[in-house]
Parts: C-alpha cells; sequence; structure tokens
C-alpha cells in the first residue's frame, strides 16, 4: 500500500530529475521540446482565460 | 444516371427501376481510382461490402421494397466511424491493427437503412486534432480545388471527396472546425448541428463535451436530405421573412482577406444586417483550446503511456502537454463557458441568424501552411479555427455555405442559429441561394 501520508516534497534528486511525470509515464526525450513549447502557448491561453474571468466578475 | 446527380433524382432513380444501385457503386469506386491518387481524400476502398450492400438495394426494388429515400446513394466516412468488420483506426496508425468493431456507427447505420452504399473511408488529422488533414500515416489531402493546396481539416478527406466528384455525400466530425474549415476551403456545403443533435454512437470522441458529426454535400438540398435522414426527422423549414441578420463584428472583421471582407459587406448589406458583438471572443477561443487540449490529452493518456513513438510527433506533443495541464486551467475554461454560453444566448434574443467567416482567405498552400493573424505568420494547422472554435466551444448549429466566386478559390460563410434551429439555417441558405449569393449547387 503506498504512504499516502508522506510528505510530498520529500523527493529525491534522482526523482526530480526523471522524465516520468507520472507513475508509467515518461516524456520519451523526442517530445519534450514540442511538449514544453505547447505548454508554454497552453499557459499563454491560461492566462488569458484567468484576465478574462475575473473582468467578468469585476 | 451519374452517381453524382442530386440525391433525391439519384434516390427516385433507383427506387422506380430506372438506374440500379450496382451501377451507383460502381461509377463512384472507378471515380475514386481514377480520381483520389491526384487528391489522396480515400483511406480504404470498401468495394466488396460496397457491390454486396448496392446487390441488395436493387434485390429489394425488384422485389418491389421501397430501400429508402437514398437508395443506391454512394458514400463514404470520416475514417474515425466504426465499420463493421473493420478496427475503427481514428486517422492513427497506433490503431491500424486494433479491434475490428462489432457493428457500424449509429450513423451510418441510419444512413444504410434509408438505402445509401458505404464505398469508403476517408482521410483525417490523427485523431481529429489539426486543421491541415495532413497525417503521418497516410499522407497529405490534397484541395480538389487546386491540389497544391491544403483541403483543411480535420475532415478534410470528406470535403475533398464531394468536392473532387468521387462522391456526392459524405460525413465528418467537428470540434473546433472540423466540418466548417474544409468545407469552406473545398468550396461544399457542410453542417455541423447543435452539440448532441445527431448520433455520436461509434464514432471515435476527441473532445466529449463538444464534438459532433454532420454531412458535407454538393448542395444545400442534398445536405438537408442527408440531415433528415441522420436526424430520423423531416425539415420543415419556416418562413425568412422578416427574420433577424447579425453579421458578427470585433473578432470576426479582423484578418479577413480583402475578397472575404468584401464578400461579407456585400452579403450584410443585401440581408440589411446589423453589426453585433460577442465579448471576449479570444477568450472564449482560449478556452476551446484548453478543454480541447485537456480532453483530448486525458482520452489518450493511456497510449501515451504505452506508445508514445505511434503517434504523429505533433499530435503527440499536444496531446502530452494537454495531459499536463494545471486542473484549474481546464476548470477556468469551463467556467469561462458557461458565461459566454449565456452571451450568447443573450445575443439571440436581438437576432434570429449570425453570419460570419470560415476562414479568413482561401485555402493555404501545402508547402507554406501558414496564415497571417495579427501581422504574424503562423501554423495554418492550429490556427485555422480562428473564427470557428468560439462558436463550436458552445456547441451552436452551424452551416457552412460556398459563396459565389467563379474562376477563384473557394470562400464560405458560417450561418450561425441559436441551438436547435437547423431549420431556421437550411430556410435561410434557401434565400440567399434565391438571391444569387450562395451556389444552388457547388461548381
Amino acid at each position: 500500500m503506498s504512504d499516502l501520508s508522506r510528505d510530498a516534497t520529500e523527493v529525491s534528486d534522482e526523482a526530480a530529475m526523471s522524465p516520468v511525470w507520472w507513475p508509467g509515464v515518461e516524456i520519451v526525450p523526442e517530445a519534450r521540446p514540442g511538449v514544453i513549447a505547447n505548454l508554454a502557448i497552453l499557459a499563454e491561453h491560461s492566462e488569458a482565460v484567468r484576465a478574462a474571468l475575473a473582468d467578468t466578475q469585476a | 444516371m451519374s452517381h453524382l446527380a442530386p440525391l433525391r433524382d439519384t434516390a427516385a432513380a433507383v427506387r422506380a427501376g430506372r438506374s440500379s444501385a450496382v451501377s451507383l457503386a460502381k461509377q463512384a469506386i472507378d471515380a475514386i481510382r481514377a480520381l483520389d491518387p491526384g487528391i489522396n481524400a480515400v483511406t480504404r476502398l470498401l468495394e466488396t461490402r460496397a457491390m454486396a450492400d448496392a446487390h441488395r438495394v436493387d434485390m429489394a426494388v425488384a422485389a418491389g421494397q421501397d430501400p429508402g429515400p437514398l437508395a443506391g446513394v454512394p458514400f463514404g466516412v470520416k475514417d474515425l466511424f466504426d465499420v463493421a468488420g473493420l478496427p475503427n483506426t481514428a486517422g492513427s496508425q497506433l490503431r491500424a491493427n486494433g479491434p475490428a468493431a462489432d457493428a457500424d456507427a449509429e450513423a451510418i447505420r441510419r444512413l444504410c437503412a434509408a438505402g445509401a452504399v458505404l464505398v469508403a473511408t476517408l482521410n483525417m488529422d490523427e485523431f481529429a486534432y489539426g486543421f491541415a488533414t495532413v497525417n503521418a500515416f497516410h499522407g497529405t489531402t490534397r484541395n480538389p480545388r487546386d491540389t497544391t493546396r491544403l483541403a483543411g481539416g480535420s475532415s478534410g478527406g470528406s470535403a475533398a471527396a464531394v468536392a473532387g466528384g468521387l462522391l456526392p455525400l459524405t460525413l465528418g466530425s467537428d470540434t473546433n472546425g472540423s466540418i466548417r474549415i474544409p468545407a469552406a476551403l473545398c468550396g461544399v456545403f457542410g453542417l455541423k448541428p447543435t452539440h448532441g443533435g445527431l448520433p455520436m454512437a461509434g464514432v471515435a470522441p476527441f473532445v466529449d463535451s463538444f464534438d459532433d458529426i454532420g454531412p458535407f454535400a454538393a448542395s444545400l438540398d442534398d445536405l438537408i436530405l442527408a440531415y433528415e435522414v441522420l436526424n430520423n426527422a423531416t425539415v420543415e423549414r419556416p418562413e425568412c421573412a422578416g427574420i433577424r441578420v447579425g453579421r458578427l463584428a470585433g473578432w470576426f472583421a479582423a484578418n479577413l482577406s480583402e475578397a472575404m471582407e468584401t464578400a461579407i459587406r456585400e452579403i450584410a448589406g443585401a440581408l440589411g444586417a446589423v453589426d453585433v458583438e460577442l465579448p471576449k471572443v479570444a477568450a472564449a477561443r482560449s478556452s476551446a483550446y484548453l478543454m480541447t487540449a485537456a480532453e483530448g490529452g486525458a482520452l489518450h493518456l493511456p497510449d501515451l503511456r504505452r506508445q508514445p513513438l505511434g503517434f504523429d510527433p505533433a499530435t503527440r506533443d499536444r496531446l502530452l502537454a494537454g495531459a499536463l495541464l494545471p486542473a484549474y486551467a481546464y476548470a477556468d475554461a469551463a467556467r469561462f463557458r458557461a458565461w459566454f454560453r449565456t452571451q450568447a444566448r443573450e445575443l439571440f434574443r436581438s437576432v434570429d441568424i449570425l453570419i460570419a467567416p470560415v476562414t479568413g482567405d482561401v485555402a493555404p498552400l501545402i508547402d507554406a501552411p501558414t496564415i497571417i493573424v495579427d501581422g504574424n505568420e503562423v501554423p495554418a494547422r492550429s490556427h485555422l479555427g480562428l473564427y470557428t472554435q468560439p462558436i463550436s466551444f458552445i456547441g451552436l448549429p452551424t452551416l457552412v455555405v460556398p459563396l459565389v466566386r467563379p474562376g477563384q478559390l473557394p470562400l464560405g460563410l458560417q450561418l450561425i442559429s441559436s441551438p436547435g434551429n437547423e431549420a431556421l439555417l437550411f430556410a435561410f441558405a434557401g434565400r440567399l441561394a434565391d438571391m444569387g449569393m450562395i451556389p444552388i449547387r457547388a461548381g
């Protein structure tokens, strides 16, 4: 059974550098540049939506 | 009789025994063999099935039975519909050797029950994630109006098959513009119905919360007949007198080519349309973008885990990024959608129909697949949905009609109504045809 009570900050240096971002999922090296570029685009869209939502509630 | 004749004429001839479903299916298959090498719209030619089904239609007529309102009409489907006995590939090599479907998708079943004959499956962007029909597995579908140009996507094979004279009727799917964009760029009629209006059973999903299926055809009348069969109901077209038309301004009037701007201005003027605006359209498009990435990423996570190298790299990287998206980003987008839907509902208190461009310009070149947005050159594959994403994101029905442009590359118009008003869209398009603003039949 997993220890779900452990501190989430208790991550080894090795784990922190791992390409695994979720158990069983690896971002293969070929995909990393594309994924990072797409995340940057999604982050911009997310900021735009946050700003618009703030306007609608102002 | 040509397999490309108006659908009602084709069915009437077959039902009366003046033409045969077998001869029509043969014509369609011959047309695909002769023309498709230059277009690449077809992924699988279903000759054995088509000839057997066509024979059954002819036998029914010979036995005095009525095969239905689409008797003998050959048709094709985007490669994400279940076809009994074949894997549903959704345009991906990952699924090429997948399990065979037990039965046809419900939409195929309804068309075949009305006498239509399935002849082929058609090319698409992998997993419907794109506006270009550039497919790493099946290749790029070329626009039949100019084969150096993109057909648009993701239902590019479906639009190109009609525009290129391969088939008179096809089905596609639309999440962010995937019926509307290829219909406009290839110069044919296409319908994205009200969200949830047509059956999705047996259709590979992409973004459940705004996926829909719909037909492509060469004329408004053909499109209406196909819709009636798919929807199991006759369309009662209302009167158009007194109809209030709004031209979407702001976001929808920016980044247009001179030709598109002129065409919309002339149509709006002739119809007495008033300029209206939806607020915060850029955020609506951003929300659609986020929800697409997140839902698509979640859907494909098992394959992204098991076989990431089996994807088209461009699709994989976007899906992986979507799977990594923080939950708050999806929740914000969903909250914004609820607000935006309310704004659209308010707008439809003052107008009955909205008109808007499908794309800002004609089909991009295959060798230079970019468009200009706000002065910047951006990839067509991810940006052609500028004017379509904010509409499907809130589930509005949209009919795409080609503009009259003899000798020029096609441009298309979105006719948009409130949910459930497809009959009004058909009636309004009929009025545009009567006024000579759109063709009776795509050229």
